[in-house]
């Protein structure tokens, strides 16, 4: 008999668990305004930003391969870079960080290359990216401010890469596979209190590690429904450790509170805010979350509710 | 066996995979469903919201189709996280086109019934059309994934597009032909190439994603044909200069000369952006004419050359259409004449000089005429007209002729420019038309004349095309040397412009396309003027006769330095005008140039201008200022402003007053009666120089009253034999200059042309009445206060300065014959008169006094009781002259260290047997033996070491004759009361 009571205790655990997908609850953003502009060239295909201590923001404007900064009021600052190998020029880049400091890190893909540069895009130094004599092809870097040291996401390696702050190699984990602390395509990352959050786009979810590259928790999953991935490519952690993942394909952006349950999808009116291809996206230390959309050239700035 | 326990366990970790496991294990569904997203269970759930809303067949932009082929399917993919294909949407416009039902050009092949590459539900093209997940292998090397057949060598594109890729035969660019070499600009815009990656495919300009342009899918922007350039670069010009340097058809130019018909257009030929011709303009890489040259349009017969180049089509019409006259004649590229009237001269690809030039240049320096002497030389088509020897030049600048003529000037390239091009043959003939404006046509038989022979310009009446250039020669109307103005008898022909009297533009006789034969034997732009100004030549009244102006010798001889930016004097302009001005120039060949050439008769004389009231064609003014004259000989100019002008000197002088020009009064440049062109009558004298000065300075001539006298500075003097060195001027009998053999003359002492010696712009001398002095008197150097002209050969006599006998230092005031003082005679001028000397001896300048022999009355003239010497008056001051003494010079005696000791005739000459007189002991002009320097500059009590001995007389002097016993000798000869008669000296 307490073999059938557990049986039917297990089953009420499992359509708990459904119910909890399938809950759609609006978590209401306010848009703000939008980071189009550059110096006379719009964004072409703006792939990740983000937002230093002063509320500057940095988009990646791939599509042009440059880094545009932008005041906290969304007004043009300058332009870095152009196509090219050169300092503070660029290759198909795709994302970017920036640490406490306000040092800039950008993830200059077709370089194979995270550049540094101070907050006024003036070019500091180059960290080539090597792993296992492989060129990595970047598409992410997070800095711990715990540790101050990198993590870079590798699209052609299927691996986070950890750096040192002087762009030394500290060791790297993963490989492509489906397994538990394995990749298909790790796009962005986000670091926190000692947590690394990677975004491992094809296995539709969200690996955490700690900073050795310790499996620590898998947020999301395969589906539709909220709560559930399907392309997954930006990730943010705000100041009260809430998650924030958007969606390419389902244009939405879902946010998983500190113990990594579905809060809301954001949404104004009730009804989930369609992105136009949303990737990269950053929460500001005052409480506001920028969304890039990529195929709308543009970087939404909502204020969260 | 599994009791209800078991089930029960077995059903709890079912459930548990089904609620945790999915989102780590791969599974067939999952995968599908990476794109197939509808096919989720998820949305056929009622009690579920899914994200987004179960559509698996949306209507798109492009059309109603499965979600799979949307692109926001392929994008969430292709953004760069996963796959980076974000060129692609990077330039969302520059895509295949999509939307959009195919036309009939495109046949989508089948198989098995159904179409290979399938639209839409609305029949229109989509991703989908080319792309699936289920299309070709994705390891597939030459295929990029999700393409629904392998694209290998553009296959896949010319499965529908077949009819792009069957060559130029078909007026298609061809494919599947090898490169020599990749364009990188190419490959850096995303071109593949097939086969072994050298080949040229459909990719290899289009680029069906990311393209540069969004017209076309060109991988590099064509607008002015930057695509076509990037194999084609030798074919592709920027500008009408590269293309002439390539040899190829101008492209990127706006064709200002020609226009490009509607019809043309209308067809698809293309222009740049701004009007410009371009590629396109004659060929088109897809549709165009089935001949193998892609060209918009056939070009047989040079028919589409002819469509743009209607102004050229007259060239047809005339002998230089080589398809009737040499229909075999090939071109560089073996092509026959017949082929066209334009190619046979032109390719508009790959010619061999300016003007896409299809034959072999000819020999010459200047591109555009090379392409001439093609045909216009010794066994071509056209050697019955060969341009000779003589031939107008090309290839100089038009600039030089300083005419603003409409008549073309062509770069090095070919090209017409407005400055800085140079005269070629295209210059006065349009080879494409017989006669200007097309009034006379070529019946291809008669010879042609000035009226038509391609040129630009009829030049039969008045020489109107020469003188489109040559503007300034329009002056010549009416001159002497106008045919139609000399007498009808003059051996020259009749002709229709003033030009050709003289001139052949091409085969000359020679220089300057002489048409005369040039007298041979000067230098050659003199020789063509001889060939008229010669005894049995046309202008036979006006030679220049054996006494002419010098030609053929270099200006620099006279101290000018002509350079490219102008003349230059090593003498001081007297008139101080400033820059000489440069007149021409000759090199050896007859060329003018502006630095080292030589004087020839053009150098003075303008045949083509002469100016009113002077009858000469001379390029500077005769005028009363020499300005001619003096341009050269800038040394000569400032006679003007001396007594040797006449008109200041003798103003009333009929002749004098007729020759304005200074310079005649005394030359004449041509027909001159003797050397240095002298145009006055001579007088008789030692040498030529000599005659010509005496032509005035003698009786009755215009300076009798300057004659040099009876006793004056011989001439004809051999310096060397006198064992003196000079700077001055020595010349021959027949007035020539010769440093080496030449003598003295008058001109050794006198420059004719300058009063003050040194100082050139001095006007002391510019009046009639002043009066000469040894410091001017056209003196070469100052005779006075120094003596310098004197002491120039004189030189064993300079030592006298400073001395006791220098009268500056002794006698100041004392006064010559001509009762000069010392400043105004100068040293020597105290004792010495070159001219109107007082004595024969010595050209004496003083009043002497009388001695036993006349030196000792030179002496005396000082040294005398009443004279200025008075105190240096020996007691007895004479040697016996009844003994005479031998010294033969030459001959040294026992103690001579310093010289002979002279012995003198009556007449003061020095002799081997004569008596012994004042300078047989002294040399006047040193003040001590030995001591080669002039004296101290002031009056010193001598003894016997000095006072002009010429020996030391610490016993030597006098016994070197006197032996020993001299002393006793003196004391009594030269006792208060001695010279008795005694026993021992009778």
């Amino acid at each position: 008999m307490r073999y059938w009571l557990l049986m039917v205790l297990m089953v009420l655990m499992g359509w708990v668990g459904l119910a909890v997908a399938q809950d759609l609850r609006i978590g209401e953003i306010a848009p703000l305004h939008r980071l189009a502009g550059a110096g006379g060239m719009p964004l072409a295909l703006p792939s990740d930003v983000a937002v230093a201590g002063n509320g500057r923001a940095y988009v990646v404007d791939g599509g042009n391969h440059r880094l545009v900064i932008y005041d906290a009021l969304g007004g043009f600052i300058a332009a870095v870079g152009q196509h090219g190998a050169g300092a503070a020029q660029f290759a198909e880049p795709l994302g970017v960080a920036v640490d406490r400091h306000g040092l800039v890190y950008v993830a200059d893909a077709g370089n194979h290359r995270i550049q540094v540069l101070d907050g006024e895009g003036r070019f500091l130094r180059s960290l080539p990216l090597l792993d296992g004599g492989k060129p990595v092809r970047p598409a992410d870097v997070a800095v711990s401010e715990l540790s101050g040291n990198l993590f870079v996401t590798g699209n052609n390696t299927h691996r986070v890469m950890k750096l040192s702050p002087q762009g030394e190699v500290l060791g790297s984990w993963g490989g492509e596979g489906v397994a538990q602390g394995q990749f298909r395509y790790p796009a962005t990352l986000a670091v926190r209190e000692g947590l690394v959050a990677v975004v491992d786009v094809l296995n539709t979810r969200v690996q955490i590690f700690d900073e050795d590259g310790r499996y620590h928790y898998q947020l999301g999953e395969w589906g539709v429904l909220p709560g559930q991935l399907f392309r997954p490519k930006g990730i943010a952690i705000d100041q009260a450790g809430r998650y924030y993942i958007s969606d390419s394909y389902m244009e939405v952006v879902q946010v998983f509170d500190s113990g990594y349950r579905l809060l809301h999808v954001l949404g104004q009116g009730g009804r989930p805010h369609r992105f136009v291809a949303p990737v990269g996206l950053a929460a500001s230390l005052d409480g506001r979350l920028y969304v890039t959309e990529m195929l709308a050239n543009r970087v939404s700035v909502f204020e969260l509710r | 066996m599994m009791g209800g326990r078991g089930l029960a366990w077995l059903l709890c970790l079912c459930l548990l995979w089904a609620t945790t496991a999915g989102a780590r294990d791969i599974s067939p569904k999952r995968e599908c469903s990476i794109c197939h997203v509808m096919w989720l269970d998820d949305f056929q759930r009622e009690n579920v919201t899914t994200l987004i809303p179960y559509e698996p067949r949306p209507v798109e932009p492009t059309g109603r189709q499965d979600v799979v082929s949307t692109e926001r399917m392929c994008f969430s993919c292709h953004d760069g996280f996963v796959r980076d294909s974000r060129f692609v949407w990077a330039k969302r416009e520059h895509f295949h086109p999509l939307g959009i039902q195919p036309s009939e050009k495109i046949h989508i092949p089948r198989k098995d019934g159904k179409e290979i590459f399938p639209l839409n539900d609305d029949g229109r093209l989509y991703c989908g059309t080319c792309h699936s997940a289920h299309g070709v292998n994705w390891e597939q090397e030459y295929s990029p994934v999700f393409m629904r057949v392998e694209n290998v060598d553009s296959s896949l594109c010319l499965a529908c597009h077949l009819d792009r890729s069957t060559g130029s035969g078909e007026g298609n660019h061809p494919v599947f032909k090898p490169l020599e070499h990749k364009p990188a600009v190419l490959e850096q815009g995303g071109a593949k190439f097939g086969g072994n990656d050298d080949e040229v495919i459909c990719q290899s300009c289009h680029r069906v994603h990311g393209a540069a342009t969004a017209e076309k899918l060109l991988v590099v922007d064509n607008t002015n044909s930057a695509l076509c350039a990037t194999c084609h670069d030798d074919r592709h010009a920027t500008t009408r200069s590269e293309a002439a340097r390539k040899g190829t058809h101008p492209v990127n130019v706006r064709p200002d000369k020609v226009k490009v018909p509607q019809q043309l257009l209308d067809d698809g030929a293309r222009l740049g952006t701004s009007g410009e011709v371009v590629c396109q303009t004659c060929h088109r890489p897809h549709g165009a004419l089935s001949e193998g040259k892609i060209l918009i349009r056939s070009n047989e017969d040079s028919a589409l050359c002819q469509e743009c180049h209607q102004r050229e089509r007259s060239v047809t019409a005339t002998r230089h259409n080589l398809t009737g006259s040499h229909p075999d004649v090939t071109n560089i590229r073996e092509q026959p004449a017949a082929n066209g009237v334009c190619a046979s001269c032109h390719l508009p690809h790959g010619g061999s000089g300016p003007k896409m030039w299809a034959r072999s240049p000819g020999g010459s320096d200047d591109p555009m005429a090379a392409n001439c002497l093609s045909c216009h030389q010794k066994g071509a088509v056209a050697e019955a007209k060969l341009p000779g020897i003589h031939s107008h030049p090309v290839g100089r600048a038009m600039q030089g002729i300083n005419a603003g003529t409409d008549l073309p000037a062509y770069s090095p390239e070919g090209l017409a420019v407005s400055s800085g091009g140079q005269v070629t043959c295209a210059s006065c003939h349009d080879p494409h038309r017989w006669a200007p404006d097309d009034k006379v046509v070529d019946d291809l038989q008669t010879e042609g004349d000035a009226s038509n022979s391609f040129l630009r310009r009829d030049n039969v009446r008045g020489s109107s095309l020469c003188l489109g250039c040559h503007e300034e020669k329009k002056a010549l109307a009416g001159t002497p040397h106008d045919r139609s103005k000399m007498k009808q008898h003059v051996s020259l022909p009749e002709v229709n412009g003033v030009c050709d009297t003289c001139h052949r533009v091409h085969q000359g006789e020679g220089p300057r396309m002489w048409a005369l034969a040039p007298e041979p034997g000067v230098d050659p732009v003199s020789s063509i003027c001889l060939s008229c100004h010669r005894e049995q030549g046309a202008a036979h009244g006006r030679t220049v006769g054996e006494h002419t102006h010098p030609v053929d010798v270099p200006i620099a001889r006279i101290g000018i330095v002509a350079t490219a930016q102008g003349w230059l004097s090593q003498v001081r302009d007297l008139f101080e005008t400033g820059v000489l001005r440069p007149l021409p120039l000759f090199a050896a060949d007859g060329r003018k140039v502006a630095a080292g050439g030589n004087v020839a008769c053009a150098s003075c004389h303008d045949p083509h201008r002469q100016p009113a009231k002077e009858g000469k064609f001379l390029r500077l003014a005769n005028d009363a200022e020499a300005t001619l004259c003096r341009n050269c000989h800038t040394d000569k100019g400032m006679v003007a402003w001396s007594k040797h002008n006449l008109k200041l000197s003798r103003p009333k002088d009929r002749q004098a007053a007729q020759k304005v020009n200074v310079c005649a009064q005394c030359h004449q440049p041509h027909n001159a009666g003797g050397a240095r062109l002298w145009a006055t009558y001579s007088g008789e004298g030692a040498d030529t120089m000599a005659q010509l000065c005496q032509g005035c300075h003698q009786d009755g001539g215009l300076a009798q009253e300057k004659q040099v006298g009876q006793h004056s500075h011989p001439l004809r003097v051999d310096v060397k034999n006198v064992g003196v060195e000079t700077s001055l001027p020595l010349f021959r009998v027949d007035g020539t200059r010769d440093p080496d053999d030449g003598r003295v003359s008058c001109p050794t002492c006198h420059n004719p042309h300058q009063w003050v010696p040194g100082e050139a712009h001095s006007k002391a001398g510019a009046s009639a009445r002043v009066e000469g002095q040894a410091s001017d008197s056209f003196l070469r150097l100052p005779a006075a206060p120094a003596g310098d002209l004197c002491a120039d050969c004189h030189m064993d006599a300079r030592w006298v300065r400073n001395t006791e006998h220098d009268l500056r230092i002794t006698a100041p005031q004392q006064r010559n014959a001509r009762g000069q003082t010392v400043q105004e005679s100068g040293v020597c001028g105290q004792c010495h008169a070159v001219h109107n000397a007082q004595l024969r001896t010595r050209l004496w300048g003083r009043s002497t006094t009388e001695g036993q022999e006349v030196m000792e009355s030179l002496c005396r003239s000082c040294h005398a009781p009443d004279k200025v010497a008075a105190g240096k008056v020996p007691v007895r001051l004479n040697h016996p002259q009844d003994i005479q003494v031998v010294s033969v010079r030459g001959w040294p005696r026992p103690g001579e260290i310093f010289g002979s000791y002279p012995v003198y005739d009556k007449d003061g000459a020095v002799v081997d047997s004569g008596v012994i007189s004042c300078p047989t002991c002294h040399n006047a002009h040193q003040w001590q033996a030995g001591v080669e320097r002039e004296g101290p500059g002031r009056n010193v009590e001598g003894n016997a070491l000095n006072s002009f001995l010429r020996n030391k007389s610490n016993f030597n002097l006098c016994t070197n004759c006197h032996g020993l016993d001299a002393l006793f000798r003196y004391k009594y000869f030269h006792g208060e009361t001695s010279r008795v008669p005694h026993r021992l000296y009778r």
